[in-house]
């Protein structure tokens, strides 16, 4: 009784004794001389120690621009704050709202097979010939009805490979067979081919024109640099690429096709080049990523060649040319920033898979692979093919939805990648707007919660959101251009 | 500096709590290693151990470190005990009157 007493106390117990009271927080380090403090539904300021240690101490004058400040971010509240509480616990309702309506994003490995031998290939290719990594019709019927049983209204379903394009058979037939269901299900349905176009036609396309069918490709950048890496056995996976952007962009529209880059050792010192390719190819938008530290990028040793000061460094520069390019008249975009920016300012969750606590593996994102087995994730699928199967949640032939989406395997991951309760994170500024990459730490640390003073994921996160939050606190110009982002 | 890559102090419990000791070595693990040993005093040792080949340097800025991240638990200490009620209140609140069993 006594216990339960002291866990539900009256309203009144916590109302303000002194002038003002402090809200739940975390602060950490901007800078030498700056920390920026959040707090749970993501809203900061930026103070100098001394302003942080007066606010912890309830030494700040109301009045001031920093108490007003502090008060309308929720970070302090007074006598006459009427609804602090209630709004805070309103934004923090509004932000995990997304996790009910798990799972967006159904992805289909329709073969393994692929025509290109990348170096960094995070997929582990198998030959074009060997029939036998193609997924059946069977497994693709089963997984639809997978689709369909989880509750989120909108519905991507995206098709990988392998080159999927090699079984476009397969791909035709889960769009058919979806849209059927939709008919009595009703969500908002659309789907994405993730190709590197070498196979494109205009059967295929006739096809994709009416069925809400959208491609995904791969840009490195300028032709050199782009096939350097995505080794094509005969041609050039370059002109492939720009030849099948514009095709598609003629076929189905100027936003039909969207690009992505990944970040190889000769990338370093030309991101400018990269960036400019893509204003070449006409995006207004671009997504600078770094390895994965699976499939071939680890069996290569590539993902060793160079260290995550590396890619920050680079990533600055980047971002420092595409903002340049927005004050010069050119909008675009970068995705990471822009990512990270909505879960900063927008008042509702962020859907993006790899940043979420928990983490979105089966919640936010879940992969049938070709051979009918079921992963939390994309790169759980790729980690499976170096021998670790940890991400394995069943197999289309033996199980259940219901026994999949509840499984020990999934639940026990999903507590295990709670920022809130992990070590270090649980006190970090950055918290709201980071997540949890159990994949990536079982790839480098052997263990899905990883230590964070060894995690070059954590390195990244905080470096990025350090500049973003020091160019959005010192460059009003860069400022302007962020927030159009958002 | 020790020759054996490692360096002892004294630190005072009742300044710092040991929960902020702690959580300040989990920070610097990749520069150095920080243990709590007890002594004869009131005053335990904290014992910085750092990998081989560590430059005095280094090993200075990784003890500078430490204290900083000490500094800063001890003020995360505060913080969590004033509000830790509090934000169990606007969780409970967050999620009272939810659908999310019915799902």
């Amino acid at each position: 009784m006594n216990q339960l007493a002291d866990t539900f106390r009256d309203r009144s117990a916590f109302a303000p004794s002194g002038p003002y009271r402090l809200l739940p927080a975390r602060f950490s380090r901007l800078d030498d001389r700056r920390y920026v403090i959040t707090n749970d539904v993501g809203e900061y300021v930026v103070l100098e120690r001394p302003a942080l240690q007066a606010l912890l101490r309830h030494e700040l004058q109301p009045g001031t621009p920093l108490y007003a400040d502090l008060k309308s971010r929720h970070f302090l509240f007074d006598g006459e704050s009427r609804v602090a509480l209630d709004l805070l616990a309103l934004k923090y309702r509004s932000r995990a709202d997304r996790i009910a309506d798990f799972t967006a994003l159904h992805m289909f490995v329709v073969t393994l097979r692929c025509d290109h031998t990348c170096s960094y290939c995070q997929v582990s290719r198998q030959m074009e010939e060997k029939s036998r990594f193609d997924m059946s019709q069977a497994h693709a019927d089963r997984a639809v009805e997978f689709v369909f049983r989880s509750p989120s209204p909108a519905i991507k379903i995206e098709f990988q490979g392998g080159e999927p394009l090699l079984n476009f058979d397969l791909i035709r037939h889960v769009v058919l067979r979806a849209e059927s269901l939709n008919r009595e299900h009703g969500r908002d349905l659309v789907f994405v081919i993730a190709s590197n176009l070498t196979r494109l036609n205009d059967e295929i396309l006739d096809f994709c024109k009416g069925h809400r069918i959208y491609f995904s490709t791969s840009l490195d950048g300028p032709a050199d640099l782009h096939d350097e890496r995505r080794a094509l056995p005969r041609g050039s996976s370059y002109r492939a690429a720009v030849d099948g952007i514009q095709r598609i962009r003629e076929a189905l529209g100027p936003d039909a096709v969207a690009a992505l880059m990944t970040t190889s050792p000769g990338s370093l010192p030309r991101v400018r080049e990269i960036v400019d390719e893509y204003v070449k190819q006409g995006f207004h938008s671009i997504f600078l990523r770094s390895l994965s530290p699976y499939g071939f990028a680890v069996r290569t040793s590539l993902v060793r060649r160079y260290d995550v000061d590396d890619w920050v460094k680079f990533y600055v520069e980047g971002l420092r040319h595409i903002i340049d390019l927005n004050l010069s008249g050119y909008p675009m975009r970068e995705e990471f920033a822009a990512i990270l920016l909505q879960k900063m300012f927008a008042p509702v969750g962020n859907g993006y898979v790899d940043l979420q606590s928990p983490a979105g593996l089966g919640i936010a994102g879940i992969i049938y692979n070709y051979d009918g087995a079921i992963y939390a994730s994309d790169e759980g699928r790729m980690l499976a093919e170096m021998g670790d199967h940890t991400f394995r949640l069943g197999h289309l032939d033996e199980d259940s939805f219901e026994e999949v989406m509840t499984s020990d395997t999934l639940v026990d991951l999903l507590k295990d990648s709670m920022l809130e309760g992990l070590p270090m994170c649980s006190d970090c500024a950055f918290m709201p707007y980071c997540g949890s990459d159990p994949v990536f730490h079982k790839a480098t640390q052997g263990d899905v919660i990883g230590h964070k003073a060894f995690s070059s994921f954590c390195k990244k996160q905080m470096a990025v959101l350090r500049h973003l939050i020091a160019l959005m606190e010192d460059d009003a110009s860069a400022r302007r251009v962020l927030q159009s982002w958002i | 500096m020790t020759a054996d890559d490692r360096f002892d102090t004294r630190i005072d419990v009742q300044t710092y709590r040991p929960a902020a000791i702690k959580k300040a070595a989990y920070r610097v693990a990749e520069r150095c290693t920080v243990r709590l040993e007890p002594s004869d005093s009131d005053e335990p040792i904290l014992r910085f151990t750092f990998p081989p080949r560590t430059s005095d340097t280094a090993a200075a800025e990784a003890v500078r470190v430490f204290y900083q991240e000490l500094l800063d638990e001890e003020l995360r200490a505060q913080l969590h005990e004033e509000t830790d009620a509090l934000r169990s209140l606007i969780l409970a609140h967050a999620f009272s009157r939810t659908d999310l069993l019915q799902r």
